[in-house]
């Protein structure tokens, strides 16, 4: 009941952090392997699905680290220029993402969400794929609500500068 | 005129802001193009995002999960019980018809033998059975019996022997098995280490 209910917005995340998706439906599987063996720790004041993505999320977290993956961290600013955003009022050129119809906006996002810096990226999954209120994800990541505004903020205007890139 | 802050139209694009702050902005954005750019941008690539395809969940996904969280015995069913009968009873009439066909006896006859055969074997069963169980009996009254006459030895030692040394001779013993325990449990720990 549990895996059917949260398996899509599972598979979503782990998917989009991982890429790969025979990787990421073995990682999703683990994760629902990891909240069984974990619910006597589940506190009931807690909202499950907030309790079961962050198990889901410190298991990407995991991987990364196994993995050497940079990842920025999320009490710290970003050290050098190129993971600063440039956030500049819009000049005077035609609007690019307004160039795109729907559909192949979706196909570069797809792209250039491979380019995120994995902890941006996965706070863009988190509350523009799956949806996730700003609470939600403050919980997740275990971040004040301001600093996780303003992370979502920046990965949204570096996945914007990012498509604009694209050919 | 001053661009509003981006994180600002950010949040606006999202709908995050109430109040007089969301009516300065829409103020705002009704007498600047850019700014509304920007909006119709995020809210585009927004509405993009949660539009994404998603990724197409397996039909037996959760089944894995489960047959890895609990390895499911193998249980007979109502059905399977039924089918285990029906092919015993199968099995039992088939090996009965060859039978007939090779002996060229009849089917109550091969059956009425059958049925002798299992009797006389239940028999001779039940008479082993018997055996056995007098044999144990046998076992016991025998072990009783030395027991019996160890303890009347013991009793004669220790006439002859004051509490306080039997005390020691207790403690000693108790010693020499301990020690000895313990020798044999590492005699056969090293033994194992060295089959490894």
């Amino acid at each position: 009941m549990i895996i059917r209910r949260y398996q899509q917005p599972v598979l979503n995340y782990v998917g989009r952090m991982v890429g790969e998706r025979e990787l990421a439906l073995d990682f999703s599987q683990d994760v629902f392997l990891k909240v069984y063996a974990s619910l006597r720790s589940y506190r009931p004041q807690y909202k499950f699905s907030t309790w079961l993505f962050k198990i889901a999320s410190n298991y990407v977290i995991d991987y990364w680290r196994k993995k050497k993956i940079r990842a920025l961290s999320l009490d710290q600013p970003p050290e050098s220029d190129e993971d600063c955003l440039p956030i500049q009022i819009p000049d005077d050129e035609p609007s690019i993402v307004r160039q795109y119809e729907l559909q192949e906006l979706r196909t570069k996002i797809e792209r250039a969400l491979d380019k995120l810096p994995p902890s941006l990226r996965e706070l863009f999954v988190w509350r523009h794929v799956n949806g996730l209120s700003y609470e939600e994800l403050a919980e997740i990541k275990e971040l004040p609500l301001g600093t996780a505004k303003n992370r979502v903020f920046q990965a949204k205007e570096m996945l914007k500068k990012l498509l604009e890139e694209q050919p | 005129m001053t661009c509003l802050n981006l994180e600002r139209l950010s949040s606006y694009s999202e709908g995050e802001l109430t109040g007089p702050e969301k009516r300065a902005v829409e103020e705002h954005l009704a007498s600047c193009l850019k700014c509304r750019e920007a909006v119709e941008e995020r809210r585009l690539l927004i509405q993009a995002a949660r539009t994404l395809p998603p990724f197409e969940v397996p039909s037996d996904f959760a089944q894995k999960i489960m047959a890895r969280i609990s390895p499911a015995p193998a249980r007979l069913t109502v059905l399977g019980w039924l089918a285990a009968a029906a092919a015993g009873v199968t099995a039992l009439v088939a090996t009965l018809g060859l039978a007939a066909l090779l002996t060229g006896a009849g089917f109550s006859q091969l059956f009425l033998g059958l049925n002798r055969f299992l009797w006389n074997n239940i028999q001779n069963i039940a008479s082993v059975l018997v055996k056995v169980t007098k044999y144990i009996f046998l076992v016991f009254k025998i072990l009783g019996q030395i027991s019996r006459e160890l303890i009347g030895w013991f009793k004669v030692l220790t006439s002859f022997i004051g509490p306080e040394a039997q005390i020691i001779l207790v403690c000693l013993a108790l010693v020499i098995i301990f020690c000895g325990g313990i020798l044999w449990s590492r005699k056969f720990s090293v033994e194992k280490n060295h089959e490894k």
